[in-house]
C-alpha cells in the first residue's frame, strides 16, 4: 500500500463552467505521485459534515508538487467542497485504488467520456501520447455546458468527437451513438484499447458496443463509498462470477478462488474494471 | 502515564480503545494509516463458516451525522480468515478479537470452535445483532429463548474470553444482557447498529438496495450511552461501548457512563486516526485530572 493520510493547501478554485469546478492543490513530497484512474477520499467540510469522505479522481498533476481535479456539483458533499477557498487545507487519503492499464500491444486508444467522466481521461491521455499510441476521444454531454477540457485536449493533438442530448454544441445525440459510428468502420492494421467514464448506463452501452465489435474496453466505475480502503465492503459492484454462496453449497466448491467473487470493491479492486468482468445488470 | 490497562474476562488489554468490527476490515487495510500496535485491540470484521457474497448494491448512504449500510456480512469465510488475515494481524503487538456468526446455531459453534482451535485469536465476539441479513445475526439477538440457544452453545465449545455483542433494535435491552451473563458470556459489547431507511424522493426507490439498513455513526450515540448505562446497572461482566465514538470526550462518556472498553466504528471511515488521538486523549485527561488508573472512571457518571 503507497497510499497515505495528508493535509493539501488550495492553490486555486474556480468554476470552469456552471456547477463544475477545478481545484489545484498542493502533493506534498511523501506522497506518491498518482496514477491514471486513481482518486483521492477527501475530507470535504471543516468539520464532521458531511461525515464521510468524497471519493474525486486524479485529473491532472501539474507539476511536480500540484495536482488538480476536476468534479462537478451534484449534493451536499461537492457543495461543501465548492465553498472551500484558496489557502485551506483540505485532508485527504490517497492515492487510492488500480489505475488504467496501457498494454504494450495496443496502437490506437478510444477514449470515452460522459459528462465529468473526462476527469480521469486527461492524465490516461497524456500517458498514451508520452507511450505514442494513437488517441480519439468521444465526448458526451446533455449539453454544450457539459463539454469540459476540449482545449487541453486538442494541446495533447488528439482527434476529438463531440456529442450532445440537446445538439448545442458538436453532433446532436448520445456519445455512445457517435461511437458507434466510428467503430463500425474498424481499420484493420489497428489494436485497438477502448477506456471509458461516464454515468453507469452509458458505460454499460459502452461495453455492449465494445463486446460487439470485439474491443478490450476498460470502464472506471463510480459506487457510493465509505472508506475507500477495502474496509467497509460498501462499494460493491457485481461481477459476471456465479455467487460463491452457491458454488460453496454445489459441485463446483473446489473451483472457488480468491478471485471468482461475485462482488468485487470499486475502490480497491477498481475503479478500472475490464468491461467484461462487470454484470451490467446487478 | 496513567494505567489504561483493563480486563475483559481473563483478556487483560493496554488501554482500553479497540475498533468495531466491520468497520477496520482485518486490519491490514488501516495499516497504513494508524499504527495497529498501540490498539487496545482490533475487532476483525464478521466472520462466518464459509464465504459470503453479501448483499447487492447500494450498500451504503449517508445521513446527518451517519451513515446507512446494507453490508451483508460480506467476509472471506473461516478458513481464509485464518490463513490469509490472522496470519498478518498476529504480527502486531494488540490483542485480536474475532467476531463471528451463523445462520443457525450450529454454526455459531462451529465458527467458535475452529476459532478457539487456532492461535493467534485472543477472544470471540458473538454477532447476534446484525440486522442485515435475512437468516441468522439479528433474529438470534432479538428474541430471549435464541440468544439464550446461541450463547450456551458457543460458551460449551469455546474456551476464549467470550463477548455477547447485543442489538438495540429492542425494547428493553438489559434482559438480552442478562440472559447472556446469565449463559457464561464473559462481557457484553453494545450497540450494534440500529435499523433504519432512507427514500429518494425523485426515484421513490429506498436508498439502499435492501431497503433497509443498519444506522451507525455519531447520530446513535445518545441512545448507545442510554443503553450502557442502563446494562452497566443490570449485569456485573464488563461493557465494551461503542456507537458515535469519534473524539476523547464521546470515549470519555461512555466509560463514565459503565463501558469498560470502548470500540471506535464509522469513525475510522472519516478520521482512520481517531483511536490513536482517544488513547492520547484520554492519556492527557487523565493527567490533567490527577487520574492514575482508569478503573476510577468506569462507571463514574454521578447521576
Ligand atoms: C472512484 C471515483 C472517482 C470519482 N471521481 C469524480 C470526479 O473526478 N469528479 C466528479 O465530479 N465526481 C467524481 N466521482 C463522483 C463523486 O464522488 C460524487 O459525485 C460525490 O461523492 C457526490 O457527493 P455529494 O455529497 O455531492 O452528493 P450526494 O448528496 O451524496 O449525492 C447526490 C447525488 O449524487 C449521487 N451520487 C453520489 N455519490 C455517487 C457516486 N459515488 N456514484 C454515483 N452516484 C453518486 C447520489 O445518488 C445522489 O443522487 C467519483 C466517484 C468515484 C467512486
Ligand atoms: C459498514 C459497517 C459494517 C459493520 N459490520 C459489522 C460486522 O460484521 N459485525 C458486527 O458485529 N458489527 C458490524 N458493524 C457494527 C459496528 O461494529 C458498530 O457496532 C456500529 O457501527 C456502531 O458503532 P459506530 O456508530 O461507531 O459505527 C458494522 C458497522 C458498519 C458501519
Ligand atoms: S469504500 Fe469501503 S470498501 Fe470500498
Amino acid at each position: 500500500m503507497d497510499s497515505k493520510q495528508f493535509i493539501s493547501t488550495i492553490k486555486t478554485h474556480t468554476e470552469v463552467s456552471p456547477d463544475y469546478f477545478l481545484l489545484s492543490m498542493e502533493l506534498p513530497s511523501e506522497v506518491k505521485r498518482p496514477k491514471p484512474g486513481q482518486f483521492f477520499m477527501i475530507k470535504v467540510g471543516r468539520n464532521n459534515d458531511p461525515l464521510l469522505r468524497r471519493p474525486l479522481s486524479i485529473h491532472r498533476l501539474i507539476s511536480a508538487d500540484t495536482v488538480q481535479i476536476l468534479y462537478r456539483v451534484r449534493g451536499k458533499g461537492t457543495r461543501v467542497l465548492s465553498k472551500r477557498v484558496l489557502g485551506e487545507r483540505l485532508d485527504i487519503l490517497g492515492p487510492l485504488g488500480k489505475g488504467f492499464e496501457i498494454p504494450s500491444q495496443i496502437n490506437e486508444a478510444i477514449l470515452v467520456a460522459g459528462g465529468v467522466g473526462i476527469a480521469p481521461l486527461f492524465p490516461l491521455a497524456e500517458e498514451l501520447k508520452r507511450a505514442g499510441k494513437s488517441i480519439k476521444l468521444f465526448i458526451g454531454g446533455k449539453n454544450r455546458e457539459d463539454i469540459l477540457c476540449e482545449d487541453d485536449f486538442r494541446s495533447l493533438g488528439l482527434e476529438i468527437y463531440i456529442s450532445t442530448e440537446d445538439g448545442s454544441y458538436g453532433k446532436g445525440g448520445l456519445v455512445t451513438d457517435i461511437l458507434e459510428d466510428y467503430i463500425q468502420t474498424p481499420d484493420s492494421r489497428l489494436q485497438t484499447q477502448m477506456y471509458a467514464c461516464g454515468p453507469k448506463l452509458m458505460l454499460k452501452v459502452v461495453s455492449e458496443i465494445a463486446r460487439f465489435y470485439s474491443l478490450p474496453c476498460y470502464v472506471s466505475l463510480e459506487e457510493r463509498m465509505a472508506c475507500g480502503i477495502g474496509a467497509c465492503l460498501g462499494c460493491a459492484v457485481k461481477t459476471r462470477v456465479q455467487s460463491s454462496e452457491l458454488r460453496v453449497k454445489g459441485k463446483n466448491s473446489r473451483l472457488r478462488t480468491p478471485d471468482s467473487r461475485l462482488y468485487r470493491l470499486v475502490c480497491k479492486d477498481g475503479p478500472v474494471f475490464n468491461a467484461e468482468e462487470i454484470d451490467w445488470d446487478g | 502515564m496513567a494505567d489504561l490497562k483493563v480486563k475483559i474476562g481473563s483478556l487483560v488489554l493496554k488501554n482500553p480503545v479497540m475498533v468495531a468490527s466491520g468497520t477496520f476490515g482485518y486490519g491490514e487495510e488501516y495499516s497504513p494509516y494508524i499504527d495497529l500496535n498501540i490498539l487496545g485491540a482490533i475487532i476483525t470484521k464478521g466472520i462466518s463458516l464459509h464465504p459470503i457474497d453479501g448483499n447487492p448494491p447500494p450498500r451504503i448512504w449517508e445521513t446527518p451525522s451517519g451513515m446507512l449500510n446494507s453490508i451483508g456480512l460480506q467476509n472471506v469465510g473461516a478458513k481464509a480468515f485464518i490463513k490469509e488475515k490472522l496470519s498478518y494481524l498476529k504480527s502486531f503487538d494488540t490483542k485480536i478479537i474475532v467476531n463471528i456468526f451463523g445462520t443457525t446455531v450450529k454454526e455459531y459453534a462451529k465458527v467458535a470452535e475452529r476459532l478457539f482451535a487456532t492461535q493467534g485469536v485472543d477472544a470471540i465476539e458473538l454477532n447476534i445483532s446484525c440486522p442485515n441479513v435475512k437468516k441468522g445475526g439479528m433474529i438470534f439477538g432479538i428474541d430471549p429463548k435464541s440468544t439464550k440457544k446461541v450463547v450456551s452453545a458457543v460458551r460449551k465449545v469455546c474456551g476464549l474470553p467470550l463477548i455477547a455483542k447485543l442489538s438495540p433494535n429492542v425494547t428493553d435491552i438489559t434482559e438480552f444482557a442478562r440472559i447472556a451473563e446469565g449463559e457464561g458470556a464473559d462481557a457484553i459489547s453494545l450497540i450494534n447498529t440500529l435499523l433504519g431507511l432512507a427514500v429518494d424522493v425523485e426515484t421513490r426507490k429506498p436508498r439502499l438496495a435492501t431497503i433497509t439498513g443498519g444506522l451507525s455513526g455519531p447520530a446513535i450515540k445518545p441512545i448507545a450511552l442510554r443503553m450502557i448505562w442502563q446494562v452497566a446497572k443490570a449485569v456485573k461482566v464488563p461493557i465494551i461501548g461503542m456507537g458515535g465514538i469519534c473524539s476523547t470526550e464521546d470515549a470519555l462518556e461512555f466509560i463514565l457512563a459503565g463501558a469498560t472498553a470502548i470500540a471506535v466504528g464509522t469513525a475510522n471511515f472519516f478520521n482512520p486516526n481517531t483511536a490513536s488521538e482517544i488513547i492520547k486523549g484520554i492519556n492527557s485527561y487523565m493527567t490533567e485530572k490527577g487520574i492514575g488508573d482508569i478503573k476510577e472512571l468506569i462507571g463514574g457518571m454521578y447521576a
